[in-house]
């Protein structure tokens, strides 16, 4: 219950955000590049078991999305997006961290996320996690998620799929929503590289 | 020369029907046009390789549709998306058009490619995603089409594929209707970024031109 509560008002905070942005970008004066009230410190490790925490993704900008591999649909879409943007923003990408938590740790096993990975651009880091230590990183960045039994004993996921733009300082400046035009986010990506 | 991948499909010819001799003549109609262009192909390249490159690439391609009748219903573009090494799940996709004058359902889905096949209902609110089985079965209204497409309202999910899907492979399936009984279909791979619609566009209930 405390979970839900939180992640609520997580989701207010990111609709506030969303508010806050949406003011910035097309409102009458655009003001220099503001950050939302997300992110905080996390524990996590890579695909390759390595450690991660949110001081090792200092120093680049960070594209993140909460996902899961036994998702169907959004996920993989969201990865072939994230492996296009980095092919269309050329040499600039290396400078970009582009990062995938699972929001089903349970299930996605470093060993599991390295295997899956392999089909998308290998510059995308998976991260995962003790399930609390995710639970914490979702719960800074507002990401609602939920299992949903389904039948023979397993469970899909209910998920946020926001993908958030992150500075090289670690503010989240921007956030992007499932299903965005490609040219656009790219555009965003260029900007989050080269702040103005 | 190979026309095709699978008997219960042949490429590119527009209708094929579950049964029915006016179909199955009109499939043989199409395969002689099929057979005559070659012929004519074979002639202007003086190569049977070339000609077999061409017809492989203009069966693989999005454009070459599929569609399997049975009774009103109308079974178009079945296709899958390729999966990533180690997916345990891999989306579905296809189109049934109901020109008959009552509704029908689409209650299962079986192959021998995956352990078991699910209907789902996707919504998206407030950024958050949600997946729930379709109880009941999927209804096609009479006279209206239901597309399933990635990232719209409805899909199909194959559990545990028995091996990764990879594009140009055909995933062989029965999909079993409540009122029209049930149908051969074969399922295109697609590559893992194929798309053919923009992401949540409402496509449920549009009528939708039937050749």
């Amino acid at each position: 219950m405390r979970r839900i509560l939180l992640t609520a008002a997580g989701l207010a905070v990111v609709a506030f955000g969303f508010a806050a942005y949406e003011f910035e970008a097309h409102g009458p004066q655009p003001a220099a590049q503001s950050s939302l009230p997300l992110g905080g410190t996390f524990h996590l490790v890579d695909q390759n078991g390595r450690p991660v925490s949110d001081q090792d993704l200092h120093g680049k900008p960070t594209v993140m999305f909460f996902g899961y591999t036994y998702c169907p649909d959004v996920c993989p879409t969201t990865l072939t997006d994230m492996t296009a943007w980095l092919k269309a923003l050329g040499p600039d990408a290396d400078r970009l961290n582009m990062v995938y938590v699972t929001i089903d740790p349970e299930r996605d096993t470093a060993a599991r996320l390295r295997t899956y990975l392999t089909a998308f651009d290998p510059r995308i880091r998976g991260l995962t996690g003790a399930p609390q230590a995710i639970a914490q990183a979702a719960h800074d960045y507002a990401v609602f998620y939920q299992k949903v039994p389904v039948q023979g004993g397993e469970y899909t996921m209910d998920h946020s799929t926001i993908i958030y733009l992150i500075d090289a300082q670690g503010h989240t400046t921007d956030l992007v929503q499932y299903g965005t035009p490609r040219d656009q986010v790219v555009a965003s990506l260029k900007k989050l590289l080269h702040p103005a | 020369m190979k026309a095709c991948w699978t008997p219960t499909a042949r490429c590119c010819t527009s209708d094929r029907a579950a049964a029915g001799p006016d179909e199955n003549r009109k499939a043989g109609r199409n395969s002689l046009k099929i057979s005559r262009s070659k012929a004519k192909d074979m002639v202007r390249f003086s190569s049977r390789l070339i000609v077999a490159a061409a017809l492989t690439a203009a069966c693989a391609a999005p454009a070459c549709a599929q569609s399997y009748r049975v009774g009103a219903l109308v079974v178009t573009e079945p296709w899958i998306r390729a999966t990533p090494p180690g997916a345990v799940t891999a989306g579905g996709y296809l189109t049934i058009t109901n020109r008959g004058a009552t509704p029908d359902r689409l209650l299962s889905v079986d192959t021998p490619s995956a352990a078991h096949v699910e209907m789902h209902q996707m919504s998206m609110t407030g950024g958050v995603m949600r997946m729930r089985p379709i109880a009941g079965g999927l209804v096609i209204a009479p006279g209206q089409s239901v597309v399933l497409t990635p990232s719209g309202e409805r899909h199909l999910m194959l559990v545990d594929p028995k091996h990764a899907l990879r594009p140009g492979e055909h995933v062989p399936a029965i999909l079993h209707f409540a009122k029209a009984g049930s149908v051969r279909v074969s399922f295109i791979v697609r590559a893992i970024d194929a798309r053919i619609t923009p992401p949540m566009q409402p496509m449920a209930g549009r009528p939708m031109a039937v050749p």
